[in-house]
């Protein structure tokens, strides 16, 4: 009885383990399967008055014309 | 004669009320009169703000070496900020831009906190996110034509006249102006920042 319980325990102990590991996967990766692939942000290596003024003409276009 | 005693009292009275909150009234304009416990470099500040016309007020803080990130923006409003119809969220971007002491960095660095800041990505490009973006970064060229002043690359007159451009593109920006008039200001921004380099 008391080994029978032992194994029901490690059963359950197992099955808990793999829905958490599952759960985790699929949280972590629903962004790159939504996307196909995970965004990646690319940011401006400010280093002249040039870097600020192409950066300023490219967010310039989201403004409405 | 008891009615005319009793009348001389109250005079006196409200007279003597009237001394006291004139004497102990504090009207921001007379600080500048507390010459004595006034520092000179806050009176010159007191000063630049005084002045009327904004490019004047730029020339005055060069001379005087205020930059802008070192202002106390509960004290002092945004250049920028000062015409708007309702100027809280300009003056929170600025407080936010110096909270997060986004000018302290360099390079890429600097371009994630002001992203940061104001929401901007590739997944975000709203149209607000946008053009506090766009706030930020023309700070960001107003910090670069400050540090050329102060290294004696550019006149003080040049560099006033020059952040007063940006200044006022940054209002177009704020007050929802359409891309066609900012893009024409900035390109005397190129043009101006061009001739002096």
């Amino acid at each position: 009885m008391k080994k029978q319980s032992i194994v029901i325990l490690i059963i359950v102990l197992v099955l808990v383990l793999s829905a958490f590991a599952f759960m985790n996967n699929k949280f972590a990766n629903s962004e790159e399967k939504n996307t196909g692939q995970v965004p990646v942000e690319e940011y401006k290596d400010f280093q002249t008055n040039d870097d600020y003024i192409n950066a300023i003409d490219e967010t310039i276009n989201y403004i409405p014309q | 004669m008891k009615r005319l005693l009793f009348i001389s009292f109250i005079f006196l009275l409200l007279a003597s009320v009237f001394v006291y909150a004139a004497g102990s009234a504090e009207i921001p304009r007379n600080s500048s009169m507390k010459t004595n416990s006034t520092n000179t470099s806050e009176m010159k500040r007191m000063d630049c703000e005084n002045l009327n016309i904004r490019v004047d007020r730029i020339r005055c803080r060069l001379q005087n070496k205020t930059r802008e990130e070192n202002v106390d923006y509960n004290v002092r409003v945004p250049e920028a900020c000062r015409t708007l119809k309702s100027p809280t969220s300009c003056i929170a971007l600025y407080k936010n831009v110096q909270r997060d002491k986004c000018y302290d960095h360099v390079g890429a660095e600097k371009d994630r906190c002001f992203r940061r800041l104001v929401g901007f990505s590739k997944n975000n490009t709203s149209e607000l996110s946008a053009r506090n973006y766009l706030i930020l970064l023309l700070y960001g060229l107003e910090e670069r034509i400050e540090d050329a002043n102060e290294a004696g690359t550019i006149s003080d007159s040049d560099t006033a006249e020059i952040i007063d451009l940006i200044v006022d593109i940054k209002q177009s920006i704020l007050d929802g102006e359409k891309r066609a008039e900012i893009v024409v200001k900035l390109n005397e921004l190129k043009q101006m920042i061009k001739s002096v380099q």
